[in-house]
């Protein structure tokens, strides 16, 4: 039986999983992400959730704290991009996603969802 | 059990005389092993275990079993939830394993005749290169099928076709006197299977009798044809009412395989959060329906989909943040554990890894007021023993009832968890019983609930179809009364 690791709520699990799977199998991305000094906040309808990427391991938690980035998405619009219906761009340019802190992040958020959706 | 050692040896060389002595054993350390089950059910050791490869050897053992008085006891795996298998009062257990076979594929009538040891992953295998389904429960692959299908137990077309004792065709059994029958089409042409009508019925004198009237040595069970075109979705949703209507009216569409409507303390069991942790959280999804569907056709199946789709919307209506997805994202989002279902037969994760499992499964009205007081009910039940709240539903046969039921995990290390989950079992097993769910697989403290409640006539004529049957009273005694 594989340990479980992180959080135990059911979309910061999703993250955490998602996130730790594609560092393990894309060097870059790995490159990528620990490069990142960030704390993420993603206000879903449901819950917000905070990724804390610091350059090492990154933490998935709903303790938030000095977010460097907020953005606002609802649930159905993040499952409509894991399902190839909606893209980040899209939704940004729509107003379905919205920065409410850090929009000049907005590439580094870009590229931590767009290469974190794909196959 | 037999307290003589003399007494006990003599049965034991009787036994090896009938199926070989490496068939056989009165070793406590084997014995040990069928004492007990992964349940919270007390344990009880047999006296013998003995494992035949015949129908012939089965009728002798229960010749002899009969002749000296020993209790039998039918096992395959013994997974059954229900402590069935723990023999109360010693005796053989008659352990079905090495009868294994796949007799005969029946394409035209669309049916299997397979002996007591095939398991869910032999049927899988054998039907994997052919045009043919069987349906699968969320039990691990080494499970009887026949077991689960003389259980009742539920599957993943139980929504079309009820429970898994519905898709029996015939059976050949040995009864608890040796004879050797036949029943279903059977009894006339042993090259017709294909079912029960319209002789007077029969099947159901070893359904759900766990073991008390007889064993099973072949039993016919119907396939399904495969439909190219299949697909899952899931919905996350927070009202319970209208996440129910939405499964209700998808259920009397007719066009699923299958609906189960889930727990998020469920999804987060399977998804391997450690035992204890599986607790919803203030703020999430309160639960999670799995939609199963497939069709012949591209366009039945966008057919189907909008069906689906267009009653989603009635439930967005409603509740706001619910949110549809496909497999394929949850699985981009937990990975593959997530979609284990899929490839059913397969050991769902989180269920059986802390050595102690149990539920108390129901199947009861499909009322939405009263699945909805049975919900909140349980939640405070289950909550108040301190367990995780574990739902797992099922609407069965179109409709027509409901199979409600907790994943029930526990640590058998300590004595005092599985007292803990004794005490839990048996009041929500009451209280659900109290608005008109019925459990499968009973266990032995739940039978002696029931008969305490339901009309004496019935309890009267099954004690005396069991006598009738099984006049030394020596099959799975200590079981819905009958002592």
């Amino acid at each position: 039986m594989e340990l479980f690791q992180g959080p135990t709520d059911i979309f910061g699990i999703a993250i955490y999983h998602s996130l730790n799977k594609k560092m393990s199998e894309d060097e870059k991305y790995r490159d990528f992400i620990k490069s990142l000094k960030e704390s993420i906040v993603i206000d879903l309808d449901y819950y917000p959730l905070m990724i804390k990427l610091t350059g090492g391991a990154p933490e998935v938690t709903r303790t938030i704290e000095n977010p460097t980035v907020i953005v606002k998405l609802n649930t159905q619009d993040f499952l409509n991009i894991l399902d190839s219906k909606a893209s980040i761009m899209g939704l940004f340019l729509r107003g379905k996603m919205k920065f409410k802190k850090g929009f000049f992040k907005l590439l580094k958020v870009y590229k931590l969802f767009s290469n974190l959706v794909k196959n | 059990m037999l307290q003589q050692a003399e007494e006990r040896a003599v049965i034991t060389e009787k036994l090896k005389e009938i199926v070989g002595k490496e068939w056989v054993s009165d070793h406590p350390e084997e014995l040990l092993v069928y004492s007990y089950d992964m349940t919270e059910n007390p344990a009880h050791q047999p006296d013998f275990v003995v494992m035949p490869k015949t129908v012939e050897e089965i009728s002798a053992i229960v010749k002899l079993a009969n002749e000296n008085k020993i209790p039998i006891v039918p096992f395959v795996t013994g997974s059954n939830v229900g402590g069935l298998t723990i023999p109360l009062k010693g005796g053989i257990i008659v352990d079905l394993k090495r009868m294994d076979k796949i007799i005969r594929f029946d394409q035209d009538d669309m049916y299997v005749i397979a002996e007591p040891g095939v398991t869910f992953g032999h049927i899988n295998k054998f039907l994997k290169d052919t045009q043919f389904r069987y349906c699968y429960p969320n039990a691990p692959p080494f499970t009887s099928i026949m077991a689960n299908a003389l259980l009742g137990g539920l599957n993943n077309l139980s929504l079309k076709y009820g429970n898994m004792a519905e898709i029996i065709n015939g059976i050949e059994a040995v009864l608890p006197t040796g004879e050797i029958v036949k029943i279903g089409s059977c009894a006339c042409w042993d090259e017709h299977w294909w079912g029960r009508s319209s002789m007077p019925d029969l099947i159901g004198l070893f359904v759900n009798w766990q073991g008390m009237t007889g064993i099973v040595t072949k039993i016919g069970l119907q396939v399904w044809p495969n439909h190219p075109f299949r697909d899952w979705k899931f919905v996350l949703s927070n009202d319970f009412d209208s996440t129910y209507h939405f499964v209700k009216k998808l259920a009397n569409c007719e066009i699923m395989n299958d609906i189960l409507l889930l727990s998020t303390e469920t999804v987060k069991m399977v998804l391997g959060v450690p035992i204890g942790q599986a607790v919803w959280l203030e703020g999430e999804p309160r639960w999670a329906t799995v939609l199963d569907f497939a069709a012949n056709t591209q366009k039945e199946f966008n057919a189907k989909l909008e069906i689906v789709e267009d009653a989603f919307k009635e439930v967005k209506k409603v509740d706001t943040k619910a949110a549809i997805c496909s497999v394929t994202a949850a699985e981009k989002m937990y990975g593959p554990r997530v979609g284990d279902f899929k490839r059913l037969p397969f050991t769902i994760g989180g269920m059986l890894e802390y050595g102690g499992h149990t539920w108390v499964g129901t199947y009861m009205t499909s009322n939405p007021k009263i699945v909805s007081k049975g919900v909140d009910k349980a939640f405070e039940v289950i909550g108040k023993h301190k367990f995780e709240k574990c739902l797992y539903t099922r609407m069965m046969k179109g409709g027509h009832y409901w199979a409600f039921r907790f994943l029930l995990r526990f640590s058998k290390e300590t004595p005092e968890e599985t007292e803990r989950m004794q005490k839990l079992t048996k009041e929500l097993f009451e209280s659900l019983f109290e608005l008109g769910a019925m459990p499968y697989k009973t266990p032995a403290w739940a039978a002696d609930f029931i008969i305490k409640r339901c009309d004496p006539q019935y309890v009267e004529l099954m004690h005396k179809i069991k006598k009738t049957l099984d006049p030394n009273g020596i099959f799975n005694p200590g079981r819905w009364g009958n002592d």
